[in-house]
């Protein structure tokens, strides 16, 4: 078990990793969003954007 | 009804302001005493955090309005809040076992907020899989609503069970305090996924409220 | 009042009709009682150590069956829109439909604690405190899985949606009940059994009320 009164060094491939993953996630499931979006949009028939 | 652009409008100011807070926190915020540079996780952790509670808080509140109104626009927005507030526990969750594995040595440490949190991603996940399997619209509308109201309710329960069931083994939980130096890259970060949330939900709701129409057509 | 006596004397009928499904529902959880312990390996200490977990997973997975059967009559025979017209409130026949499965999921837990005992090695003394807990847990899985089993009745692909959805929200009985069964089967030197049943009785309280609630909303038309 790592010490708990000591000092964590490094990690700065968790950091990095941490990040990655939020911004995957978060623009992946945006790019989600919208791709269906203007999916259900064209088939309703608005083709405005 | 007109298709108002505020929601593309708070994905870019989201997006900017988590761009922003994001830098800051790797690379001008200090580094903290004991725990490192492993800390400045918590610049996307907290706000995730944050922000997952808020979506599910508005997704229960949804599904009461919802529940009284009988309005499609209301059962719409419930889908989008679930949705997002979902994806947001699941990352939650994923950042939770990526700042544990340095910190505790191990992926998981039975977190009471991190364990609730993935019991929740079963419990609100769940509730999407059973609006794909309910064909009629307003039974949907009615049961993803009172599924969502229990579901929500059970929330401090469960908290409380893991967090007894934990005592005994539990050391110490995730940080909750943080110093004056490094609230400035959290504020931005907590707004950036704020307005980043608020257009997600809000454009998931407009899709899941053109599904419906498209389905009673 | 009356309305209740009169359902919870159909669904008790229903449960005393369809026993040999009862049967069946104990061999299952018995199985799995069984299949554990080869999951886990012979030592008997750890066996022993872990017997209340068993149990629970064992009468968790067990409750399924019991609360999807449940509602068969109503769903294979379209007879709840023909109970709905009566005038007994829907509420009246939520109760005593989760009365009736808490009493059937009593029955098996029950049943299954003897199956605990000799394949565990998990004997106790304290049978009252050990069936309260059990009465307790019982009737935890069902307010909630009633309701769940009277939605997922209605909707496709129910036999996996009534675990999915049920399983999240009884977390807490689950975490309670091991917890209290196994201070029960140890002893317990700090007096949390307390806790734990305290635990339970709020979580039933708060779900009995609130399914209730809700309850009407789930089989109107």
């Amino acid at each position: 078990m790592p010490a708990d009164t000591g000092v964590i060094s490094g990690g700065w491939e968790f950091v990095w990793a941490a990040y990655s993953v939020s911004a995957v996630i978060l623009t992946g499931y945006a790019v989600s969003v919208l791709a269906r979006y203007r999916a259900q949009r064209r088939r309703r028939g608005e083709v405005k954007r | 009804m007109r298709d108002s652009r505020l929601p593309y409008g708070l994905l870019a100011l989201g997006l900017a302001l988590l761009l922003w807070g994001s830098y800051w926190g790797l690379f001008l915020a200090p580094r903290e005493t004991y725990m490192g540079d492993v800390q400045r996780i918590m610049y996307v952790h907290v706000p995730t955090a944050w922000n997952a509670m808020l979506a599910l808080t508005f997704a229960f509140a949804c599904a009461l309005i919802s529940l009284f109104r009988d309005d499609p626009v209301w059962d719409a927005r419930l889908e989008g809040a679930l949705e997002v507030g979902v994806v947001l526990s699941a990352l939650l969750c994923m950042q939770g076992a990526i700042w544990a594995k340095p910190t505790w040595g191990v992926w998981w440490d039975w977190d009471p907020r991190l364990t609730t949190t993935a019991v929740m991603v079963f419990a609100f996940g769940g509730i999407l899989a059973l609006r794909e399997f309910v064909d009629d619209p307003v039974k949907r509308a009615t049961w993803s609503a009172v599924a969502a109201i229990i579901a929500y309710v059970d929330v401090p329960i469960v908290y409380f069970s893991v967090k007894w069931w934990n005592s005994l083994h539990q050391t110490q939980s995730s940080p909750e305090t943080v110093s004056r130096a490094f609230q400035w890259p959290l504020r931005i970060n907590a707004f950036g996924m704020l307005f980043l949330m608020s257009g997600l939900i809000a454009l998931r709701a407009r899709l899941a409220f053109l599904r419906r129409e498209e389905e009673v057509a | 009042m009356s309305h209740l006596a009169a359902a919870l004397r159909k669904d008790l009928l229903l449960q005393w009709r369809a026993r040999a499904q009862v049967v069946a529902v104990f061999a299952f959880g018995a199985a799995a009682l069984l299949l554990f312990s080869f999951a886990v390996g012979p030592e008997t200490t750890v066996l022993r150590e872990q017997a209340a977990g068993f149990l629970w997973l064992g009468l968790l997975l067990s409750s399924t069956l019991t609360l999807a059967e449940s509602f068969h009559a109503e769903t294979e025979h379209r007879a709840l829109e023909g109970l709905l017209l009566l005038p007994a409130s829907a509420r009246a026949l939520y109760y005593a439909k989760a009365l009736a499965n808490a009493l059937a999921l009593f029955a098996l837990g029950a049943g299954l604690v003897p199956v605990m005992v000799i394949l565990y090695d998990a004997a106790t003394p304290r049978i009252p405190a050990l069936l309260g807990i059990i009465l307790l847990g019982s009737a935890g899985l069902s307010a909630p899985g009633t309701l769940y089993a009277a939605m997922t009745s209605q909707a496709r692909a129910r036999q996996t949606l009534l675990p999915l959805l049920l399983f999240p929200l009884v977390v807490p009985v689950l975490l309670a009940a091991v917890k209290a069964t196994s201070l029960v089967i140890h002893g317990d030197p700090m007096g949390q059994l307390r806790a734990w049943t305290l635990l339970l009785v709020c979580f039933n309280v708060i779900h009995w009320s609130l399914c209730g609630l809700l309850f009407d909303r789930v089989v109107e038309d």
